[in-house]
């Protein structure tokens, strides 16, 4: 921005920076890497949910013309160590399975040939032989299990990986208090994003350095890459990550996993580069990318004013057969608890258990959807008790837009809002009335309508420390989340922007141009954006939790100052005059105010480049124009053990009103969605084609979530949705046009005041959508209390007797593990 | 996997009784079974090929008679590893019912499991494979029982023509429907 304040880029829809590439077909993605004599992998998988490994035979397979190696699970432990593991105490997993399998589609043993095909081949040569162990298929039985149907023995005699149970505010007084008190079941499915490439990795090694280079698409490389090379047993500097574009991770693709330690362990074994790309078959089974499978019991007291006062919430979540983020998603959800409502008083259980299933993994929303989901449906519920207006509810609970900065009952921070004026927003866009009218009109019809309302907040810019917070006695409390550019000005005046985080289908480059534009005052078609891999050596998380913009933003920011700062100082020597009298104008002019001097920044640049002895000795006129700045998180604070306390990890909170009017057809027991009005605060937008392409990505998502997606496993633990005829997703045709509006309340503590935005659509369409289902049924009764809503599903509530369809509580859960700190 | 269905076989009970335990005629019978050997008691090693949608494979796997009753029924289970393509296993139970000397109901009811890759991409059309194998062994069976024994009856009537029409509308198609539709004609033709 020019030095007025006045901005000139930041808030406009330029077209994105990446597409000519993506467009064409030029950005290479990591199946595209060809090396020279590159070969390919394929996997056997388990055919069991848990099993001994008794005998593995490879003969057959090794025999087979093409085929270059075969791997079996001890043969890759001599090169690997475990994966890397959040858990503690830790859970241990490695590449491939060593003497016993946890779950369908683990990977068993390895082979490596010419070709893929050959490889396949081979894989189907291999004889493995299994002895059945109890299968643990749900979390009921997971509560139970005990001797042979526990999956990590080591760690004690119980599938349950770790009880939580916290207590903030006067909980039990509020709801001993209370005037009213609604209470429900819920269950979340096991979901998760399909992007469009799957997780693959290229590694090629080199013995004489004993060196790795990696092509992956996974996506925190500068992070990771020290849990990667502890699993290969090796030193980060003995791995180089080169940045590829990513077709797409939705959270999917953050951590280290199987995929890149296997093909860098099978690289080595060959002295060749190693290819191995995930099929959709494995993507789905076994891509670490299942979300949250959650059951809730819990409950809201309310005063006789209609004013909640606590919440309760005890959950079970089925992490499947590791637990490698521990309990990330549930500290996640802790961040924002209480929603955008006064709430001071919050009681929380988790209890997170070990079952025969793909382990969880990071989902747009890492668990705080699913929060936002159970919070939501108890207002709903809550409208429908009292017999009170949902969105005159949700306003008299709202905090006030004078609340902020507002201290959550957990400890995190919210910086600013304006709830009630997002929500009149929404009425105002979707013309409320009009959709009252067209809802009564409907009435009785065998196709109704219903209107769904969410107002959830959107916790942006995550801190580590979620990772741990929950434990006494962390393993690993590691607090940082840096994010990094350099910025160089060459010598023809044209600033290069380095970024150290990859492009993984969000508009890195088209961020990082706007942003340096705006500060630099140039035109950002002409800024060039590279990517930086490992050899770069700046440390940056990427994107995650919402942070990218904000982080880049301030990344960006620290950078452009100690290069404006230096530019100001050349034009002041050239000029004889002083630096805090030269000015930038709005076309990147420098001036000095009164007498007329003017220098474009290739003049500046070509100065400072190539006529160091016109300047006085000393660093200040050191030759160029380059600038590298590591921003750190804003404002996190570390837990406080004393007092429960998680500490501020989550402070920059957007917030989002979703309105949507359904037709339900009870006749086919089908949902259409007929209109959708999302009404979105990010704070300052920087793009709004990108962010409003974020948005509707994510309610896309939601659709999914709520009418069609969930991972289906039978008793003995066999998954049943292997492709995307099995596990459907939304096409254009579930998916309608969505109408989105900003509302901008700019956030006190970032850059240009920016929030963070990926995960409102889908944090906010998930309630929404539900909503607007037991809207159009409120004269059956029915409630949503169980997602996916499928026309089967839709069906039996339809033809239930009033009495089970879900409106009042569900059946109480079964016996829980008594409540401890931890195990 | 459930599957319940009976067929109706135009020869005395103790014929399809000995067919049900002639081992070469009931490999020759089950679709893909290339080998079925005896390997101990009431114990057989079996090969087969099968397909399920997408997934093809050579399944190697065992068979147990049990709870013999000659001549009205036994319980069989088995077992299968078709390696990469998965696993599956279950029981079934067959039992005859005499209609004269021209005409035995054998009733069977059948529950497998499948594992692996056969349950990801194909547990959709597990249950629709199943019954087509169903009726390709039966439509099999009934021939070779009529060849043991020419003396029986050509036409079937009742439960045959049901499960033969839905055999037909399975895909298996055009020629079931077609004999299907001809035994009819035919049947009706002689009884006028």
């Amino acid at each position: 921005m020019t030095d007025t304040g006045a901005r000139r880029w930041v808030g406009k829809s330029i077209l994105r920076k990446e597409d000519p590439k993506l467009l064409a077909g030029k950005a290479k993605f990591v199946d595209d890497i060809q090396l020279p004599r590159m070969c390919h992998a394929a996997t056997v998988s388990s055919i069991y949910a848990h099993a001994k490994i008794l005998a593995v035979r490879c003969d057959a397979a090794k025999a087979l013309p093409g085929v270059i190696a075969v791997v079996t699970g001890a043969e890759a432990a001599e090169l690997s160590g475990p994966l890397p593991s959040r858990a503690n105490p830790t859970v241990t997993q490695h590449c491939l399975a060593i003497d016993k399998v946890r779950y369908v589609g683990e990977p068993v043993v390895a082979v490596v040939a010419e070709t893929r095909a050959i490889a396949e081949d081979a894989a189907a040569l291999v004889e493995v032989d299994y002895e059945e162990l109890p299968v643990v298929a749900d979390m009921d039985a997971a509560l139970e299990a005990r001797g042979d149907a526990v999956l990590h023995p080591e760690r004690g005699d119980t599938n349950v990986y770790t009880v939580v149970h916290r207590k903030w505010g006067e909980v039990d007084a509020a709801f001993a208090n209370s005037a009213h008190i609604v209470k429900r079941m819920f269950r979340w499915p096991r979901v998760s994003a399909q992007p469009i490439e799957t997780v693959g990795a290229v590694v090629e090694y080199e013995p004489a350095t004993q060196h790795f280079f990696f092509y992956s698409n996974m996506s925190q490389q500068m992070m990771a890459s020290g849990g990667l090379a502890a699993a290969l047993k090796v030193r980060p500097s003995q791995l180089s990550f080169v940045p590829m574009y990513v077709g797409g991770s939705f959270g999917g693709k953050v951590g280290v996993y199987h995929v890149a330690i296997l093909a860098a362990v099978l690289a080595r074994i060959c002295c060749r580069p190693v290819k191995f790309m995930e099929d959709r078959l494995e993507h789905l089974l076994n891509g670490n990318q299942h979300g949250s499978d959650r059951r809730y019991l819990a409950e809201l007291a309310i005063d006789a004013n209609g004013i909640f006062t606590g919440l309760r919430c005890d959950v079970v979540d089925d992490y499947g057969a590791y637990f490698h983020l521990a309990l990330g998603a549930h500290g996640n959800a802790a961040a924002q608890i209480t929603g955008p409502y006064r709430m001071t008083a919050v009681d929380y259980k988790v209890t997170a258990v070990a079952t025969n299933k793909t382990q969880q993994g990071p989902y747009r929303g890492f668990g705080g959807e699913v929060a936002n989901f159970v919070l939501e449906r108890l207002v709903d519920a809550a409208a429908r008790q009292l017999k009170a207006d949902p969105f005159e509810l949700r306003k008299r609970n709202f905090l006030r837009p004078d609340a902020f900065p507002y201290t959550t009952p957990t400890g995190n921070l919210y910086d600013s809002g304006d709830y009630e004026g997002v929500l009149d927003e929404a009425m105002r866009m979707a013309k409320i009335d009009d959709w009252k009218a067209r809802k009564a009109k409907q009435r009785g019809n065998s196709k109704r309508l219903g209107i769904g309302v969410a107002t959830v907040c959107e916790r942006s810019v995550m801190n580590v420390t979620e990772f741990w917070f929950f434990e006494d006695k962390p393993l690993n409390p590691v607090s940082s989340s840096p994010e990094s550019v350099s910025i160089r000005i060459d010598v023809q005046g044209v600033p290069i922007v380095t970024i150290y985080a990859p492009c993984w289908g969000n508009s890195p480059e088209t961020l990082a141009a706007q942003l340096t534009a705006e500060h630099l005052c140039v035109d950002p078609s002409t800024i060039v954006v590279n990517y930086a891999g490992t050899d770069g050596g700046m440390l940056s998380k990427g994107p995650a939790g919402s942070r990218f913009t904000v982080m880049l933003a301030g990344a960006i920011e620290g950078a452009c100052q100690a290069l404006l700062a230096k530019v100001k100082a050349v034009a002041a020597h050239r000029w004889g005059c002083k630096e805090e009298d030269v000015a930038i104008d709005e076309r990147g002019a420098f001036m000095t105010a009164g007498d007329g001097h003017v220098m474009t920044f290739a003049q500046i640049a070509e100065a400072s480049y190539l006529y160091r002895l016109d300047f006085p000795k000393g660093d200040r006129f050191t030759t160029g124009l380059a600038a590298s700045y590591t921003y750190d998180h804003p404002c996190a604070t570390l837990p406080d053990p004393k007092t429960g306390d998680l500490g501020i990890f989550y402070p920059i909170v957007g917030h989002a009103c979703h309105l949507v009017l359904a037709e339900v057809d009870t006749e086919l027991a089908t949902v259409r969605i007929v209109d959708y009005v999302a009404v979105h605060d990010v704070g300052q937008v920087v793009n709004p084609m990108t962010m409003d392409g974020q948005i509707r990505g994510g309610i896309a998502q939601g659709i999914g979530t709520v009418l069609l997606e969930k991972y289906e496993f039978d008793e003995s633990g066999q998954a049943l949705t292997g492709s995307l005829a099995d596990y459907l997703i939304p096409t254009a045709c579930e998916v309608p046009d969505i109408r989105v509006s900003h509302f901008t309340t700019p956030s006190p503590l970032t850059s240009l005041g920016i929030k963070g935005g990926g995960e409102g659509g889908r944090l906010a369409s998930c309630p929404a959508i539900t909503s607007a289902i037991d809207d159009a049924l409120e004269d059956e009764g029915i409630f949503i209390t169980e997602l996916p809503v499928t026309p089967s599903r839709l069906f039996d509530l339809l033809r239930a007797p009033a009495s089970d369809r879900a409106t009042q509580e569900s059946p109480a859960a079964p016996e829980r593990p008594t409540a401890v700190e931890h195990h | 996997m459930q599957l319940t269905n009976q067929q109706v076989l135009p020869v005395e009970q103790s014929e399809v009784w000995a067919a049900l335990n002639d081992i070469p005629l009931l490999q020759k019978c089950i679709p893909g079974c290339d080998t079925m050997t005896s390997i101990g008691p009431d114990t057989y090693e079996v090969g087969l090929l099968a397909a399920i949608g997408p997934v093809r494979a050579r399944f190697k796997g065992k068979l147990f008679l049990e709870d013999i009753q000659p001549p009205n029924s036994y319980s069989l289970k088995f077992e299968g590893q078709g390696g990469a393509a998965g696993h599956g296993k279950g029981g079934a139970k067959v039992w005859l019912q005499s209609g004269g000397p021209s005409e035995t109901v054998l009733h069977y009811s059948v529950s497998a499991t499948v594992g692996g890759k056969l349950a990801q991409i194909g547990s959709r059309l597990v249950d629709m494979a199943a019954e087509k194998m169903a009726a390709d062994f039966f439509a099999a069976f009934k021939v070779a029982v009529r060849e043991k024994h020419p003396s029986a009856h050509t036409a079937s009537q009742g439960g045959s023509e049901a499960s033969e029409a839905a055999a037909g509308t399975q895909g298996e198609g055009v020629w079931q429907r077609l004999r299907s539709w001809f035994n009819r004609i035919f049947s009706s033709n002689k009884t006028t």
